[in-house]
């Protein structure tokens, strides 16, 4: 790996849209999905990644980059984290953990994981069924009944269904 | 940067495509309430966040909250969340109210003896037997366990804990009796457990509906108010020995069966006011025998070897009591990342250690009234919507 040689090696990924990225070996493996290619030495060439589009995966990569940049220290690279995420709306923290899932990189996934799960904490039922694109399929009598069963939690409840 | 905004139907696209184990992940990070208002969704959303699967996960992410009630004031039994994050000038003035509930809706007088994943121990003491009770606050349901037929003359000599084990994940009530021969003299430790004359312990799984005899440990006496320390699938009491000594009596959920290990090595005092808790993960001994509290953590679970100071508080003012009789055991809750601990003094006040000034003040979180006197209960609690339900065999009722 690149540490043996002394110059980093460089990795090309190919994005489902046919878009090319070059990045450094030592940040790509933080996806295992990538890792075990370069083990299983199918890295020589162009990584395809049929389930990233170049938006998405350019995304990753700044990521990549950034938190293998910096060295083990768990606080700064959860601020980092936490800065990166921040600016990212819900559409695209979507396709990011989609994307974490696939590359299987799990502080990526982890981290966007909870992010979605505060983004979701004040919005209403509705801006959970659009987002999640879920069907309603209570009757209304249901849904009343489910409200119902836990009436307590609903008691000062307020939604911003803002962004 | 600019982000062209794409199809929103795209995205919807994407999302039908998560993997079911992220959006349990994803859902599993959500207060207690939203959970509920997630339910109505749809009734897949509903059914994924009632099954045992999304339960287990949630419990195991989530964040203790802290439960605190007072016996003479059951209807306001109190669950918070903490906001645990460094720099915070002080702890009590952080926190969100989970929910508030009134005990009397199941029993009455009854005293909080425990918590485990999600669900509450209650016991009400009904002159020489318990009624027992299961509970969970965020379902509002609430079981009582059948008589267990123990009959007790000595409170001293019985003791009941409620757990969970590691691996089956059943819920657990446990409860050791040793029966005494209180004709004769029982002043000691060891004059009573010389009368020890049959000793009992029984088990009850939530969901079987039956108490169940199993091999009981040997005769020891028990903190009279301790709700013991479940760590590691393990609950532990410090008890007393015939001989005036104290040991950890250890027992394993899963197995069902006990041992014992030696406490850290106390200075040598007539009074003796150490409890056992778990702080982390860790379990820990706390002695408020002398001026400071100390808390001491076993570092290699199971290893009595490896018991280490871990803090020394110094008390002062109010906190210091000089009195032979004192029967004050100081329970540390949990300790924040700035160093902070919250503990329970005794069954009176919260206290609380700033590590900033290095000194202890009364909590403020939850205002008590001095005069109030003893009764206080305070425990870490996670917050689950696990149905009592759920379990087979019992016969649940809404509170």
């Amino acid at each position: 790996m690149a540490a043996e040689t002394g110059t980093p090696t460089t990795l090309t990924l190919k994005s489902n849209d046919d878009e090319l990225f070059s990045v450094a070996e030592s940040a790509a493996i933080l996806s295992v999905t990538i890792r075990n290619m370069v083990e299983d030495g199918c890295a020589g060439g162009v990584i395809p990644l049929d389930n990233v589009d170049g938006k998405t995966l350019a995304s990753v990569i700044t990521y990549m980059n950034g938190i293998s940049a910096i060295p083990a220290d768990e606080e700064k690279k959860k601020s980092y984290r936490d800065k990166f995420l921040s600016d990212k709306d819900f559409e695209t923290l979507a396709d990011m953990v989609l994307a974490a899932n696939y590359l299987n990189m799990s502080c990526l996934m982890d981290a966007v994981s909870a992010k979605i799960a505060q983004v979701m904490e004040k919005k209403s039922v509705g801006w959970v069924r659009r987002k999640f694109g879920i069907e309603n399929d209570y009757t209304p009598e249901e849904e009343a009944a489910v409200k119902e069963e836990h009436k307590w939690t609903f008691e000062g409840v307020e939604t911003d269904d803002d962004n | 940067m600019k982000e062209p905004r794409r199809n929103p139907i795209s995205n919807l696209q994407l999302f039908r495509n998560l993997p079911l184990e992220i959006t349990i992940d994803i859902l599993s990070r959500l207060p207690i309430r939203r959970i509920a208002i997630c339910k109505c969704v749809c009734n897949s959303w509903r059914e994924l966040l009632r099954s045992r699967e999304f339960l287990d996960f949630h419990l195991s992410k989530s964040v203790p909250g802290l439960l605190i009630g007072h016996d003479w004031d059951p209807e306001n039994y109190r669950i918070f969340e903490f906001v645990d994050e460094l720099g915070l000038e002080t702890h009590d003035l952080h926190y969100n109210t989970v929910t508030k509930f009134n005990s009397m809706g199941f029993a009455d007088s009854s005293e909080l003896k425990g918590s485990a994943s999600g669900l509450l121990f209650f016991i009400r003491k009904v002159s020489n037997y318990d009624s027992l009770y299961i509970c969970n606050p965020i379902t509002r349901e609430y079981i009582e366990l059948p008589y267990d037929g123990i009959f007790y003359s000595d409170s001293r000599m019985v003791t009941s804990v409620f757990g969970v084990s590691k691996i089956t994940r059943q819920h657990k009530v446990i409860r050791v009796f040793h029966e005494i021969d209180n004709r004769r003299e029982c002043d000691t430790a060891a004059h009573l457990l010389s009368n020890v004359t049959k000793s009992i312990c029984l088990v009850y799984v939530l969901g079987t509906g039956l108490w169940r005899s199993i091999a009981p440990p040997a005769p020891f006496i028990y903190g009279s108010r301790s709700i013991g320390a479940s760590v590691n699938g393990n609950i532990h009491w410090m008890v007393e020995n015939a001989d005036g000594s104290h040991c950890v009596s250890c027992f394993n959920i899963e197995t069902e069966t006990f041992s014992t290990f030696a406490p850290p090595i106390f200075p040598v005092s007539k009074k003796f006011l150490v409890g056992l808790v778990v702080l982390g993960d860790c379990l820990c001994a706390c002695d408020n025998t002398f001026d400071e509290i100390v808390i001491w953590s076993m570092k290699v679970y199971g290893d009595d070897k490896s018991w280490r100071k871990e803090f020394v508080v110094k008390k002062d003012g109010g906190y210091v009591c000089d009195c032979d009789d004192c029967r004050q055991v100081v329970s540390p809750i949990k300790v924040f990342k700035d160093g902070d601990i919250l503990m329970a003094w005794d069954e009176i006040d919260m206290i609380y250690y700033s590590n900033k000034t290095k000194s202890i003040t009364s909590f403020d979180m939850v205002r008590l009234d001095d005069d109030d006197g003893e009764g206080l209960s305070a425990m870490l609690h996670t917050s689950s919507f696990l149905s009592l339900g759920s379990f087979r065999k019992e016969s649940v009722s809404s509170f």
